[in-house]
């Protein structure tokens, strides 16, 4: 599809059929172009400079800021914070915004389905101050058992944080539903938006979140810088997560003062270039049709699906084709998904293989480990109809070979 | 790599190790007993050693989950440790771990080792190769 030729990669490496999508997308042109145009032109810090080049590096990091906050439907930008990714922004609400706030009994609700990432920080967090870390299961059709997930949830809870869409399963979870559910019991909500910030519309308004993240890197934009959104109601509330230069109001031997949200949080000297790599990528997203491509890839997705489904050896981790997102994971009786990423990776094929950061789902589903395929916007049919063929020819093989 | 690579790589030996592992079986009066384990992938198997006298390496099994790349090698590896002396295992340890990390399987003695060592063409999989043989060398290197 034309949405191809706009990302370099595939000019360079001519047959690759990525599929790794969910770990992370492809640069596009213009956020390579916007990086390199900083570095060669327009490299300086930003909020310390008096010099030309700094105050113009400044204003084009605050207005990537502008940017976030009109794609996400906020009216204040000061509620947008960079991070180092979805990680680093689920780790600042956790340790900046909840820790000083939890008190023995309360608890957190999260899913079976989080990534380490929204599953992890708030493990430690509940072990070190005496809360309960509830985990939601799912249910018959692999999807978030929202029963039991309410049910969870009561006048105890502190935090509420569950994933859009799971690396794994693929599914999309209801979360205006859940975000209504848990402020019905005055619980706030963190959105991991990691795999859906790059199709879906997040619209602050629409979803009524109270805490959202995700990554420039899986939204065609660069490593290493993410995006914190924070409910203005909370935002007075959030301490500095790491300490040092930038983020400081007052210092003195005896007594130090920070900065306001989101500032508090740009200490040391950001990543600049990233931050603007991000923004080339948020006008990129802004300027395509995001329904159309979110239906061409769930419609990738249903294919392969299909097409796995149709192989007597495959067995799929959901079923199930209603919900899709871009996002199939499976495994092959009697091979190793390590042993058929090599052997698609020697037919050009880069598929994703293991336990994808998430454990605790795969012990759920009493999986050792699988396969994962993951669609974008320059994904095709015909790269499917390829995989398909490779894992048809290395069944054949295992089974000539041994 | 391409496919035809694979499938000469794979069918040399890995396959038939893969299908037919020597000594995959639990034996629960081990002398010892350690886990190869690697988090990044799932990978996870148990060796049960036995040790015939201070010296020596008795019978030694493994079982478990993991893929054809790690279980061959690790059924290479309880085939060469037993009757062998732990120094002579350390040392095999050491020259077949260094051999794989440094893409330098001519080194070794044994052609089976060799051909192992050899699987260095499978980027991101060293680790599934030196998976068994890096948890038994720590345990040596531990105890001594």
């Amino acid at each position: 599809m034309e949405l191809r030729s706009l990302f370099p990669i595939f000019e360079n490496q001519r047959g690759l059929i990525y599929l790794d999508n969910a770990a992370t997308t492809q640069r596009v042109q213009t956020v390579v172009e916007e990086i390199d145009k900083f570095n060669s032109r327009g490299n300086a810090t930003i909020h310390r400079g008096v010099y030309d080049l700094s105050s113009t590096a400044t204003l084009k990091y605050e207005e990537v800021r502008k940017k976030v906050a009109n794609f996400l439907g906020v009216g204040r930008p000061e509620t947008i914070a960079f991070t180092k990714g979805t990680t680093e922004s689920i780790n600042v609400i956790a340790q900046s915004y909840l820790k000083s706030r939890l008190k023995p009994g309360d608890n957190i609700v999260i899913t079976v389905m989080e990534h380490h990432a929204n599953f992890v920080p708030w493990q430690v967090l509940c072990q070190e101050m005496g809360c309960k870390l509830r985990v939601a299961p799912l249910n018959d059709f692999g999807e978030l058992d929202i029963d039991t997930f309410q049910k969870l949830i009561d006048r105890n809870t502190r935090m509420v944080a569950i994933t859009h869409i799971s690396n794994v399963l693929g599914i999309v979870n209801p979360i205006e539903e859940l975000i209504d559910f848990a402020h019905a019991k005055g619980a706030p909500v963190l959105i991991d938006a990691a795999q859906s910030a790059a199709l879906h519309d997040l619209d602050v308004k629409k979803y009524n979140y109270d805490f959202l993240a995700f990554s420039g890197h899986k939204i065609f934009g660069p490593f290493g810088v993410g995006i914190l959104y924070t409910n203005p109601d909370f935002i007075g509330e959030m301490k500095p997560y790491s300490l040092g230069g930038g983020i400081i109001r007052h210092v003195s031997a005896d007594k130090v003062t920070f900065q306001a949200y989101p500032h508090n949080l740009d200490v040391g000297t950001p990543n600049i270039s990233g931050v603007l790599g991000l923004g080339a990528a948020i006008d990129f997203l802004q300027g395509l049709h995001r329904k159309m491509l979110r239906k061409y890839v769930s419609d990738l997705s249903t294919e392969c699906k299909v097409a796995l489904s149709a192989i007597n050896e495959a067995e799929l981790l959901v079923e199930s084709n209603e919900n899709v997102s871009s996002i199939v994971s499976f495994y092959i009786n009697g091979i190793h998904p390590h042993d058929i990423a090599s052997y698609l990776n020697a037919d050009g094929i880069a598929v994703r293989a293991g336990i994808h950061c998430t454990q605790p789902l795969h012990v759920y589903l009493n999986t050792p480990s699988s396969l994962r395929v993951s669609f974008s916007i320059y994904n095709t049919e015909n790269e499917i109809d390829v995989l398909i063929n490779s894992i048809k020819s290395l069944i054949k093989f295992w089974k000539s070979g041994s | 790599m391409d496919r035809k690579k694979f499938e000469e790589l794979y069918s040399r030996e890995v396959l038939k190790r893969n299908k037919e592992p020597y000594h995959f079986a639990s034996i629960y009066e081990a002398d010892v007993q350690l886990e190869a384990y690697n988090p990044l992938c799932g990978d996870k198997y148990q060796l049960y050693l036995k040790e015939e006298s201070d010296e020596g390496m008795g019978a030694a099994y493994f079982d478990g989950f993991g893929c054809a790349l790690s279980k061959a090698s690790t059924s290479l590896l309880m085939e060469i440790v037993e009757g062998r002396s732990r120094e002579e295992v350390k040392s095999l340890c050491v020259c077949f771990i260094d051999a794989v990390d440094s893409g330098t399987p001519e080194l070794l003695k044994e052609e089976e080792l060799k051909l192992f060592a050899d699987m260095k063409n499978f980027d991101g999989r060293l680790d599934c190769i030196k998976l068994s043989w890096q948890t038994l060398l720590d345990y040596l290197k531990k105890e001594e």
